[in-house]
């Protein structure tokens, strides 16, 4: 009952406020919490390259190293660009391909032999 | 001892929870009305199950001291204890919330322009930052110490990666031609085929995906050329080795050929909310409903971009759950295919700390439709990590390497992708396990 | 456009000066010759700024080294970077939570009072710590080998991105052009002086040539017959999951070659080195170095068994044989300045780029700089330094 004037209000607010702030809801890389609202603004001042705009928003650095949000940033950047000739690379996808535990990954002959 | 199925107990935060042995943590505690699994990182927004398969990092939990479990795909063995790793007094009710609310003022970058003049300042707000962000704790050195492991050495003609049916079926391809065959994957074998519905051509008649993938799995483990390793690839390494961790080793694989079977990514949509506990991505929703046996919701919203809207419908439907909607995103003006089914595009997600409501917008006006699940039915990503990995070792760099946004199929001597990895559209295990027999016949060339 | 502050459309035919390298190096440089007056500068990079070793090392630093070169190089070092949030008007995160040297030998221990007593005399504060004070410090590490170590307490660690882009936006807004994707194929001379570059944008006059390329440093020393001994050499470090904090200051162990600390975010990234340089320039991670990464830090910090390493990163360097930089003009090329040869880049670029400014504009070269002049190489006479995270060949 309360929600449809509320949304009628919500639309009468000016746009571009309005559209900030539900991309600030929106979310790109939910590692990080990186939104839509944050790829638009790094990338308006200037961060307009994939390896940049991932240093910048922090997006393929969370715990699944871009599974999530590859796609979806593809599809933004594309977006950003406008006509252009669409941006081919992609971050790069670093080793491990899923996150491993440290120890998993121990010689065990060289801490086994407890050797300081 | 107990068996996969039995009832079972495990501690929660204190409570005693039943569930069945084998099941995932995250369907468990979602069967006992747990719906926040974690709160994210920097606004601590509540986080649930979303992807079913350690994709998302939406569902880290702690396991008998040990942080960053994975709810979604790790099973209940019986005994444990399971702790949320976020949130202040709780998970469900966390203080640091009010971060949330000041998003306006904490951008990407937002530290770069924090207390620049104030050096001591700017140090003590980082001090802070890192004591309030979402993070885990920082293991104790027994829970740490269970992790050590024992290395080997494997050198098979032929390493799958990936147990999904592409990737059984392309193994079993490979062991036809005589080729020592290895096959690592994560998790029960036959993969996100084993939640799926739709069938698929196999050696003359025509026979469901889940049924076809359990099949083919039983025939992968019961063949004596192939070596099963339940474990994840860490990445294809410029000596070509491709380590396998799992369990309670690693075993260094030095194949001739690599069969890339990774599968496939779901895809997020992009709406406000899309991070609500109770959005869930179409493969995590399958799993859910025909792998873990739990039907947590009551009512769902589909959106959908392709074919995998109705499936995931009828999937629902028939495990009784009511679907209000499915939403028809980019979709065409023609007829849709049922009642509930409309065009248009998702305005909001909305819900205090889980799912409600869904608004969509169709046309010109705005329905809101009340749920506790919106399933993202959109096209797969294709998994192509690895693939693009083998890339980036033949370049010498993994800067310079194009591709990868949206998957592209890599075949060069050595290397074979297939199935969704490679973008194929349609289950067709008959052509993977061409690929496979071809990759056999090529490492035989190659060994002999 | 890369970053802000990178400049829209092609160079100009003609600078007072052109650095070749948008790394730290090259930027810093920009912008301290602005700080000087001289604003007529291209800096000219293949890539990204900061796409090289600036964006790939491991973010640590400290002044206290165990030589008289070293220590009063990066003493100025240490001493610009807690002055640069405010200055580039960008937070660099600087965080001087202290620089531990670890030492987990009785060995170690016996040297330490001799190495604090010679930072103390070049006016470097440092503690020394038993085992107990260490402990305390940093209370996960393995007490096997926490016998003791050397504190800076002013050192520390800054987020690498953040130094690139701050000092990349000061020298933007001070009038200096940065242009990335433009490949530097050769430096110009006549008649024995340089005269400019050719790049894939076509040819660049400048009577200054500043060769901060990193890795391919080596490369443009060719083009002008500059002979020096720079090896390319790979290094890798690892990056874990966000933990609650639970290491608060940057820590070395020489005895382990590793190097480590946690950042804001929670993540601890750390690095360990090999015996002999990994002479490449690929940029991909090994599977070796992830393993003896992971053995070596697990050894040190038995808890992190069980946090998840979420990705590595490579960076390559080009190295001198005493792992010192090479600063200071090309013999027998006027006009063609060198900041090559860098280890430990990140840390050295705030000092060393101060310090070849004041020698460019003045041409007088400044005494803590001089004793890293290509001269010393090419007679052999190495700088002796006994704290670097780092293996000889020969020691090996």
């Amino acid at each position: 009952m309360i929600r449809q004037p509320f949304r009628r209000w919500r639309e009468r607010t000016p746009g571009r406020r309005r559209s900030a702030a539900l991309d600030r809801r929106t979310l790109v890389c939910p590692c990080h919490d990186a939104t839509l609202f944050d790829l638009r603004n790094s990338w308006d001042e200037g961060y307009q390259h994939p390896e940049t705009l991932k240093r910048a928003t922090a997006v393929f650095m969370g715990p699944c190293q871009g599974k999530m949000c590859a796609k979806l940033v593809g599809n933004v950047v594309a977006e950003l660009q406008g006509g252009g000739e669409p941006e081919q690379r992609r971050p790069s996808v670093r080793p491990p391909l899923f996150p491993v535990r440290m120890g998993d990954l121990v010689h065990e002959d060289e801490v086994g032999g407890g050797a300081a | 001892m107990t068996s996969a199925g039995e009832k079972v107990t495990f501690t929660f935060e204190g409570r005693t929870l039943t569930a069945r042995r084998g099941q995932s943590v995250a369907s468990a505690l979602m069967q006992s009305g747990t719906t926040v699994l974690t709160r994210s990182f920097k606004y601590r927004r509540p986080r649930g199950y979303t992807c079913g398969y350690d994709v998302c990092g939406s569902c880290p939990v702690t396991v008998d001291g040990l942080p960053g479990v994975s709810a979604c795909s790790t099973p209940v063995q019986g005994g444990e204890s399971v702790d949320r790793e976020r949130g202040w007094p709780s998970a469900d009710r966390d203080v640091m919330r009010v971060s949330d609310l000041m998003a306006p003022l904490l951008p990407a970058g937002f530290q770069f322009r924090l207390f620049r003049s104030h050096p001591r300042l700017a140090h003590l707000a980082e001090k802070v930052m890192a004591r309030v962000a979402g993070a885990g704790r920082f293991p104790t050195a027994e829970a740490a110490a269970a992790t050590r492991t024992l290395t080997s050495t494997a050198r098979p003609d032929v390493l799958v990666v990936g147990g999904g049916l592409s990737g059984c079926a392309a193994a079993l391809g490979a062991a036809s031609t005589g080729a020592s065959v290895a096959l690592v994957h994560r998790g029960p074998l036959g993969g996100r085929a084993l939640a799926r519905s739709g069938s698929a051509a196999w050696e003359g008649t025509t026979t469901p995906v889940a049924a076809l993938a359990a099949r083919l799995a039983d025939e992968v483990r019961a063949h004596e050329a192939i070596d099963v390793l339940d474990g994840t690839a860490l990445s294809w390494f410029e000596t070509g080795v491709v380590p396998v961790v799992g369990g309670d080793r690693v075993v260094d694989m030095w194949p001739t050929q690599l069969v890339v079977a990774t599968g496939s990514y779901d895809v997020p949509g992009l709406f406000p909310g899309n991070d609500k506990p109770g959005v869930v991505l179409a493969d995590g929703v399958s799993k859910m409903l025909r792998v873990d046996g739990v039907v947590p919701w009551r009512r769902a919203v589909v959106l959908t971009d392709c074919e995998r809207g109705d499936v995931l419908a009828a999937q629902l439907r028939e495990a009784g759950v009511e679907v209000v909607a499915v939403v028809h995103q980019d979709g065409a003006d023609g007829t849709l295919p049922g009642p509930r089914h409309l065009t248009g595009r998702i305005e909001a997600a909305r819900g205090l700390k889980t799912l409600r409501a869904v608004d969509v917008r169709v046309g010109g006006r705005v329905e809101t439709f009340d749920t506790d699940l919106l399933c993202v039915a959109l096209r797969e990503r294709p998994a192509d990590d690895l693939a693009l990995q083998w890339r980036y070792v033949s370049a010498g760099s993994p800067t310079s390497v194009a591709g990868g946004w949206s998957g592209a199929p890599v075949d060069e001597d050595g290397l074979a992708v297939v199935g969704s990895a490679a973008g194929w559209l349609e289950d067709d295990p008959e052509q993977a396990r061409a690929v496979g027999e071809a990759v056999g016949a090529r490492a035989a060339g190659v060994a002999r | 456009m890369t970053l802000p502050g990178v400049t829209a459309g092609p160079p100009a035919s003609s600078y007072d000066v052109v650095i070749v390298g948008a790394g730290v190096q090259g930027l810093a440089t920009a912008y301290e010759l602005a700080r000087r007056g001289v604003t007529n500068v291209a800096v000219v990079d293949r890539s990204w700024p900061g796409g090289g070793a600036s964006g790939r090392n491991g973010e640590m630093i400290r002044s206290a080294f165990s030589s008289r070169e070293w220590t009063q190089l990066f003493e100025l070092s240490l001493k610009r970077f807690a002055e640069l949030s405010a200055e580039l008007d960008f937070n660099i995160l600087f965080s001087p939570s202290g620089y531990l040297v670890l030492a987990s030998t009785e060995e170690e221990v016996a040297g330490q009072d001799a190495i604090a007593a010679a930072q103390a005399a070049y006016g470097v504060e440092t503690e020394v710590l038993g085992a107990a004070q260490v402990r305390k410090l940093v209370p996960h590490l393995n007490p096997d080998l926490a016998l003791g170590g050397i504190l800076q307490r002013k050192g520390g660690f800054a987020h690498h991105d953040a130094v690139v882009w701050g000092y990349l936006r000061a020298a933007a807004r001070a009038g200096v052009s940065v242009f990335s994707g433009i490949d530097v194929l050769g430096v110009t001379t006549a008649g024995g002086r340089v005269t400019g570059v050719r790049t894939s944008a076509g040819d660049i006059a400048a009577d200054v040539v500043v060769n901060a390329a990193g890795t391919t440093s080596d490369d443009l020393n060719q083009t002008v017959g500059v002979e020096l001994p720079l090896i390319k050499a790979r290094l890798e470090m690892i990056v874990t999951e966000p933990v609650k904090p639970f290491l608060s200051c940057a820590l070395a162990s020489p005895h382990m070659l590793g190097y480590c600390h946690q950042t804001a975010r929670g993540e601890f990234v750390g690095g360990t080195e090999r015996p002999g340089a990994d002479e490449t320039d690929s940029l991909n991670t090994t599977y070796h170095m992830l393993r003896d990464t992971a053995t070596k830090w697990v050894k040190l910090f038995p808890s992190l068994a069980g946090v998840r390493i979420l990705r590595s990163w490579a960076g390559t360097v080009s190295q001198t044989p005493d792992f010192a930089p090479v600063l200071g003009e090309a013999p027998g090329v006027p006009g063609y300045w060198l900041s090559v040869g860098w280890i430990y880049g990140f840390m050295g670029a705030p000092g060393a780029a101060q310090l070849l400014a004041e020698a460019i504009t003045t041409g007088r070269v400044p005494d803590t700089m001089a004793p890293f002049g290509a001269q010393r190489l090419l007679d052999g006479r190495l700088i002796e330094e006994n704290t670097l995270v780092v293996i000889s060949e020969e020691a090996s």
